[in-house]
């Protein structure tokens, strides 16, 4: 299975901007009302905004000029009201976008975070944990500023360009031509640079999302690294990632630093170009002195804004490689869903049949890891799986959950498929345990009741009692309502196991899967702990993985697995006379 | 802060070289009304031409100096940010790794992550182009108003009144913004431990279909942090729009008493366009207040939480003059050894003595407090009552790397490195370990000739927690790890339950191959242990039985009780 590291960069598709901008602002499209809202908001500050120069130039022009000190006043109070709308309006604005933007955000992150529940272990198996997160949380965070900064800062900086842009050429078309010659510069210059800058920004995302993966596989592992001595180690690995994120960032700035003094070169040959052509071409008196005094504050108004621009221009740019990588992850298909029409599985009396099953993974599909398995598993039998690592025991198990396609052939429980009912009502009706056993930082009782959610205080305990988990539980400071840190750390494995038996007991399987369920607790316990499920697992279909023979001796059928198939099948009475793969497994332990 | 200014010390220069450019680039900045105003009082309203070619010249000049000013400036502040954020982050990070167990056992890792990854960002950025733009949001002003002040000394005076206005509302803001960026972010640290243990435990998720109940959860929290988003939001929609208002109000009150000081002729036309345009110019510092004190806020609420890591000091602390042992022979003793975790007694009176060589076999059930016992020997927790001793000296005396280093352990819960399998087995001396070394551990682990028929050998990447694996391949890989570093001492904890029978064995037959090396095995198959020197029984943290094989048989107590149900075809098991 191709797996990626921490060192790897993740590949990617390439994605157009423009069509990546456009799946961004859907989300926005479902709040049209607020939207217009804000539009209109906009368009009265932006006409505030505008306006605002000419009303100096009135003052200065008219008033001042003709020293009416009262209508200077009158109109400095005019200006007061103007600014209390604008004040008002920004503030509106400014709430409805925020609204609006962490609302999609939440949208999209809670997307995301259910398109990840739907797909298979494949996806996980080969990529770090760290790096999945990194698209959840840090990705889709940079994704807000991209929302709300293109709509409040992007769309009005842009107006207000356009906005004095049309005054200028209302005022005096030969100097606003003068003054704007050089915004085809500007743009040559902001598509150049732009064009060089994405893909390093793209790389820093990709050495984020490494130096991410590697902190989480450190802390996750933090035991280890301690017990091998190895601190030197990953601090050498970690200082190298954090080098690498840093470099590449500062590549990047390298080139989208270059945005400013294109900013500045432009607006310098545009003031030469408005005075120059003005003066030289116009004549010096053709142009009154008040257009000279608005034109540099349009000037100033009009350069403003993209200088603005450049400043979140980095970020922009940043984030939108951020905005790639979430729909990347959106874009992966589920490999396993429900069928179109899927229906739920009926209370399942627990027979089991594999007709024809074949396995091999997807990307290595000449490597069969089970070969035409052929078997039939009555209700309330219990099937021992036996055979050495690696056989495909674990597989076996996977594929009646359908954790895992079939790649040929099908797999029937009640004489229905698994594939033709939903994924929920097929895995609902199985108590699975498997050999990583998580437990959810919380308390004893809430990870207990994982197993069913509606259970009570009462049938939590009743399980904890049968898996002969409850005495250790109550001799905890909290007893049942012990707080226990991810992985169970406090806990011990054997413990941890019990646990997670209690949880898959308390869900009252149909069928019950125990994949090397109780590896780790001692034999004494086991017995108790068999003792105790035993009237729970009457009539109950159940499927045991185990290594330790007192485990699988008294179990209905054996089955011996090895290269991809059932080599016997028998109880241990007869196959311990058949004297074969069993048997010399069984006496293996003797000598 | 005083934290962060040490942290400048080596960059101090090349702040002081972007703040210099920093000053250059507004210095131009200001000449630039100047020419404009020459450019009308002069040559348009004066009509002395001659000056015409000169100031156009002027305003090219300032446009490709600004041009250049700005960049260094800009750079020197991204990359100072950049490496400052990066430092902090190893300084971090080093430090986190030196914490003991406990701190990992009531931390979750998306909490440590968030202080890594997203609180030093915050740092990253104030020390970066955000302290920039507060730099030059100050120098800027101050500038203007030297500037203005020469033009008209009475029209100063405004400016003069209204930023403490604006200060107070930006300090203000900087307080409240503050608590509630502490919130967000230990939101943060919530929202991602909710995610990291749902994809951590994803198999454990789909076993029981719970995708729906996790969504369930996920959006509780998601919905809090949407909540905190829009209290911060909120404050900032009450003090932006205010402070743009004062500078409207500001710009306004310009024009109007500036009009006043032109009708009564204490100030010409030109000057007043020239006082505006300065005004003009300060106005976009005033806006950007608001933006730079939410910035700083959350950075400063970042370095709080992240000062609050770096205080935390490991609960095991080291000698500062350790002992050295020159050669550890590996032996290892217990005396009178008892633990105590909160009100709850984990091992108490243990006693044991491992000559050199020999081995130990531990068996006990669940809980019994076997693995304390290997914790306790790496110094993951230190004893209460009673000592450890390793060829005769107390563990404490000794340094950790030498302590951890002389031992290699396998441990129960198994965690592999998304990274190849070579590299995996090489972990602690990925850099002088020799391949030979990686082949002979993995053969004596049984591991070789699976590690074969992977895609790539050695090289295969398996995922994190070696998921691509089955249960017993991971075990034969982190055996070979622990084998490859060849250490006086080996203990293998419950390592080789995965493992099938005949596997188990092979491996066993391997391992006592290997001399003179001290071995600690625990395990509850019988075949596991009973070839050991010594077995110890455990039971509630007391040893309950002792002695080797035969006379455990012999004693017919808790071991025999065990054997008979491995062994004994009668017994009922599985019934």
């Amino acid at each position: 299975m191709a797996v990626n590291s921490i060192r790897q960069d993740e590949e990617q598709l390439h994605v157009s901007k423009l069509s990546m901008m456009k799946r961004l602002f859907a989300y926005l499209l479902s709040y049209k009302k607020d939207l217009a809202l804000v539009a209109a908001i906009m368009a009265v500050t932006l006409t505030i905004s505008m306006t605002w120069p000419l009303l100096m130039e009135l003052a200065v022009n008219r008033y001042v000029a003709a020293k009416d000190i009262r209508g200077l006043l009158r109109l400095g109070v005019g200006a007061l009201l103007m600014a209390a709308v604008f004040a008002w309006g920004s503030r509106t604005r400014m709430i409805i976008m925020a609204k609006l933007s962490n609302r999609v955000l939440m949208t999209i992150r809670q997307e995301l975070y259910a398109h990840i529940q739907t797909l298979s272990f494949h996806f996980f198996d080969s990529r770090p944990t760290g790096k999945i997160l990194a698209r959840i949380i840090g990705d889709v965070n940079s994704l807000k500023d991209v929302l709300s900064d293109s709509i409040t800062k992007l769309v009005p900086d842009l107006l207000t360009v356009a906005g004095v842009a049309a005054i200028m050429i209302g005022k005096n078309i030969y100097l606003a031509m003068a003054a704007l010659l050089t915004v085809p510069l500007l743009a040559g210059g902001m598509l150049f640079i732009q064009t060089r800058a994405y893909p390093m920004w793209q790389f820093y995302r990709k050495k984020n999302s490494n130096l991410n993966a590697f902190v989480h596989e450190d802390f996750s592992g933090i035991r280890l690294v301690q017990s091998f001595a190895a601190e030197a180690e990953s601090r050498k690995d970690f200082y190298q990632l954090a080098d690498q994120q840093r470099d590449s960032f500062c590549q990047a700035v390298r080139c989208a630093d270059c945005f400013g003094p294109v900013v500045e070169v432009t607006w310098g040959l545009g003031a030469f170009f408005l005075y120059f052509i003005g003066i030289r071409f116009l004549g010096r008196d053709a142009v009154e002195v008040g257009t000279y005094l608005a034109f540099s504050t349009y000037l100033a108004m009009f350069w403003s804004p993209i200088r603005n621009l450049a400043s979140f221009y980095n970020k922009l740019t940043t984030n939108l490689s951020a905005a790639e990588r979430v729909f990347d992850i959106l874009d992966t298909p589920a490999e396993i869903t429900d069928r179109e029409g899927a229906g739920i599985l009926p209370p399942l009396t627990g027979k089991v049949e594999f007709r024809h099953v074949s396995f091999a993974y997807e990307d290595e599909p000449e490597r069969l890891i089970l070969k035409d398995v052929n078997v039939t598993v009555n209700p309330g039998e219990t099937i021992a799986l036996v055979g050495p690592t690696g056989a495909g025991k674990t597989t076996i198990v996977n594929l009646i959950g359908r954790f895992y396609e079939v790649t040929d052939g099908e797999i029937l429980l009640d004489g229905t498929s698994v594939r033709e009912v939903t994924l929920e009502s097929l895995r609902s009706q199985m108590g699975i345990m498997t050999q990583d056993n998580f437990l959810f930082s919380g308390t004893i009782r809430d990870n207990i009741r994982y197993g069913r959610l509606d259970a009570t205080d009462e049938e939590i305990e009743a399980a904890a009692k049968a898996v002969n988990a409850h005495e250790f539980i109550m001799g905890l400071e909290n007893g049942y309502e012990t707080e226990i840190s991810e992985r169970g750390s406090r806990l011990s494995i054997g413990q941890r196991q019990l646990l997670a038996f209690a949880r898959t007991m308390v869900s009252n399987p149909r069928i019950l899967i125990l994949d090397e369920a109780t590896s780790s607790i001692d034999t004494h316990t086991e017995r108790l702990v068999q003792q105790g499920i035993e009237h729970l697992l009457a009539g109950r279909t159940s499927f045991v993985v185990a290594h330790r023979l007192s485990t699988i001796r008294k179990a209905d059928r054996i089955f011996v697995i090895d290269q991809g198939n059932i080599l016997e099948q028998g109880n241990h009475r007869e196959l311990m006379e058949k004297k074969g793969a069993y048997y010399q497994l069984y006496q293996s332990q003797f000598e | 802060m005083k934290y962060l200014w040490n942290y400048t010390k080596k960059y101090r220069r090349f702040y002081f070289l972007a703040v210099a450019a920093m000053c250059v680039s507004i210095g131009l900045d200001m000449m630039a009304p100047q020419i404009i105003r020459m450019l009308i009082d002069d040559v348009i309203t004066a009509g002395r031409m001659e000056l015409f070619g000169g100031l156009l010249l002027g305003l090219i000049g300032i446009g490709l100096g600004r041009a250049v000013f700005q960049y260094v400036k800009e750079y020197t502040f991204d990359c100072i940010g950049a490496k400052i954020g990066c430092s902090i982050r190893k300084e971090l990070f080093d430090h986190i790794q030196t914490l003991s167990v406990e701190y990992f056992d009531s931390h979750n890792t998306g909490e440590l992550m968030a202080r890594v990854k997203d609180d030093v960002e915050k740092i990253w950025n104030a020390m970066g182009f955000v302290g920039m733009l507060a730099i030059e949001c100050v120098i800027h002003t101050v500038l203007v108003i030297i500037f203005m002040a020469r033009i008209s000394p009475v029209l100063t005076l405004l400016p003069l009144v209204i930023m403490p206005v604006i200060a107070w509302c930006a300090i203000r803001m900087e307080s409240q913004m503050g608590q509630i960026y502490e919130e967000i972010s230990e939101e943060t640290a919530r929202l991602n431990t909710v995610a990291q243990e749902n994809l951590a435990g994803v198999r454990t998720v789909k076993a029981f279909a719970r995708e729906r109940y996790e969504l369930k959860k996920f959006h509780r929290r998601n919905e809090e942090y949407y909540r905190l988003n829009m209290k911060q939001a909120r404050m900032m929609a009450f003090y932006q729009p205010l402070i743009s208002a004062l500078g409207q109000g500001f710009l306004m009150a310009v024009v109007l008493l500036g009009g006043i000081l032109v009708i009564r002729d204490s100030m010409t036309l030109g000057e007043l366009g020239a006082f505006l345009d300065y005004a003009n110019n300060i106005i976009w510092p005033m806006e950007l207040v608001g933006w730079l004190s939410n910035d700083l806020a959350a950075a400063a609420a970042s370095n709080r939480k992240i000062q609050k890591v770096l205080k935390e000091t490991p609960k095991v602390k080291e000698q500062s003059n350790p002992q050295v042992l020159q050669e550890v022979k590996g032996e290892i003793r217990f005396e009178h050894v008892g633990l105590t975790l909160g009100d709850r007694e984990i091992l108490t009176d243990i006693n044991v003595n491992l000559q050199p060589g020999k081995t130990l076999g531990i068996m006990g059930m669940t809980g019994s407090g076997k693995t304390s016992l290997v914790s306790l020997l790496q110094r993951f927790y230190d004893a209460d009552q009673g000592r450890i001793l390793l060829d005769g000296a107390d563990i404490r005396n000794l340094s950790l790397n030498q302590l951890r280093g002389s031992m290699a352990v396998v441990m129960q819960d198994i965690f592999l490195f998304s990274d190849s399998v070579s590299q995996n087995i090489r972990t602690g001396q990925k850099e002088t370990m020799e391949e030979p070394t990686v082949s002979w551990a993995a053969d004596k682990a049984g591991a070789h000739s699976f590690i074969h028929r992977l895609s790539l050998g050695y090289d295969t990447v398996i995922g994190e927690r070696g998921v691509g694996l089955s249960g017993g391949q991971k075990q034969r890989i982190s055996i070979a790890r622990a084998l490859a570093k060849k250490t006086p001492v080996l203990i293998l904890d419950d390592s080789t339950s995965a493992l099938d029978m005949e596997t188990e064995r092979e491996i066993q037959q391997k391992l006592k191959t290997i001399e003179g090396v001290t071995k600690i095995i625990i395990g509850h198959r019988i075949s596991s242990v009973k070839d050991a020197d010594e077995i110890l029984i455990m039971e509630n943290g007391r040893i309950a039985e002792r002695g080797n094989h035969k006379s455990l048989m012999e004693q017919r107590g808790r071991y025999y009780d065990t054997w008979c149900v491995q062994y004994g075809e009668e017994e009922t098991a599985w019934q």
